[in-house]
C-alpha cells in the first residue's frame, strides 16, 4: 500500500495543468491599470486587484472580471496568441493591453 | 446663446457651493469627514434627480457612475471611521452644503429636457470643481490623522475624474 501513493500523487501532479500556468497580476490604483501593459502566455492567468475605493472592471471583447470592489480581485485565462485590450466598463479611459504568445 | 447659458449655470452652481466655502475652514478631522461624507450624499441625490428626468444617455451614464462610486467612497468612510472607532461629527459646513443643495435640487427639479441635461452637467462641473479645491488646498493640509489623509487623498483622486468627466459632458451639451 505504502508503494502506491507516492506513485498516486505524482501522476496526479503531472497531469495537472494548473503546473503550466502564470499568474501575472495586475494592480488597479488611482484610476490606472499597473503595470498598463503585459505579457503572457496561451493558458496563463491574469489577476487584477482594485485598490481604488471606486469599482472598477477589466473589459475586454467578450469576456470581463465583472465589478471588482475595493480590495477585491478578479481573473482571467488568456486563450488566444494576440494582442488583447482591455478597459474599465467604468471608466473607459482605463485601458491596458496583454501582448498574448502561444503556450509555453 | 447656449454657451453664455451654459456659462450662466456653471456660475450659478459655483456660486451655490462656495458661497458657503468661508464656513469650511477650521474644521477638526472628524468634521472634515462629515462634510466630505455630506458633500457624497448630495452628488449622489443630483445623480438621482438626473436618472429621474434625463433621456440622455451620457448623463444617464455618468448619474450611474456618481452614484457607484461616490457611494463606495462613502462606504470606505464609513469603514475607516468603524476602524478608528470615532464618529463623524456635524458642523456648520455640512448644514451649509445641504442648505446650497436643497436650493439646486429645486433648480434642477424645475428644469426638463436639453435644459435640464445642461443644468445637470454644469452643476456637476461646478460642484466637482470647488469640493475639489477645497478638498485638496483645505482639508487635506489640515487633517491629523495620516489614514483620514489618506483616505481624503484616495477620494480627490476619484473626485478629480469626475471633474474631468464633467468638463467633457459640458463640452458635449454645448
Amino acid at each position: 500500500m505504502s508503494r502506491i501513493i507516492p506513485i498516486i500523487i505524482v501522476t496526479c501532479l503531472c497531469a495537472s495543468p494548473l503546473l503550466a500556468q502564470t499568474v501575472h497580476q495586475v494592480d488597479i490604483k488611482t484610476f490606472a491599470f499597473v503595470p498598463a501593459t503585459i505579457s503572457a502566455a496561451v493558458g496563463d492567468i491574469i489577476e487584477w486587484t482594485n485598490h481604488d475605493f471606486a469599482p472598477h472592471t477589466a473589459t475586454g471583447d467578450g469576456w470581463s472580471t465583472g465589478e471588482l470592489k475595493y480590495d477585491a480581485t478578479g481573473r482571467y485565462i488568456v486563450s488566444v496568441a494576440g494582442v488583447v485590450v482591455y478597459h474599465c466598463a467604468y471608466h473607459p479611459h482605463m485601458t491596458g493591453t496583454i501582448t498574448v504568445t502561444e503556450a509555453k | 446663446m447656449t454657451r453664455i447659458k451654459t456659462a450662466l449655470i456653471a456660475a450659478a452652481a459655483l456660486f451655490a457651493v462656495s458661497g458657503t466655502a468661508f464656513a469650511q475652514a477650521g474644521l477638526n478631522d472628524l468634521e472634515i469627514a462629515h462634510a466630505a461624507y455630506t458633500a457624497d450624499i448630495i452628488d449622489i441625490g443630483y445623480a438621482k434627480i438626473a436618472l429621474a428626468k434625463s433621456h440622455n444617455a451620457d448623463i444617464r451614464a455618468f448619474a450611474e457612475l456618481m452614484i457607484r462610486d461616490h457611494t463606495a467612497v462613502n462606504e470606505g468612510a464609513a469603514a475607516l471611521l468603524a476602524k478608528l472607532k470615532v464618529t463623524a461629527q456635524d458642523n456648520a459646513f455640512s448644514k451649509a452644503l445641504l442648505a446650497g443643495a436643497a436650493t439646486k435640487t429645486t433648480e434642477l427639479n424645475a428644469l426638463d429636457g436639453a435644459a435640464f441635461d445642461r443644468a445637470y452637467a454644469a452643476n456637476e462641473l461646478g460642484y466637482h470643481q470647488t469640493v475639489n479645491k477645497i478638498v485638496g488646498e483645505t482639508w487635506i493640509p489640515a487633517v491629523k490623522n495620516a489614514e483620514v489623509k489618506s483616505f481624503l487623498e484616495q477620494a480627490l483622486v476619484t473626485f478629480k475624474v469626475h471633474e474631468e468627466h464633467a468638463n467633457h459632458m459640458v463640452g458635449m451639451l454645448k
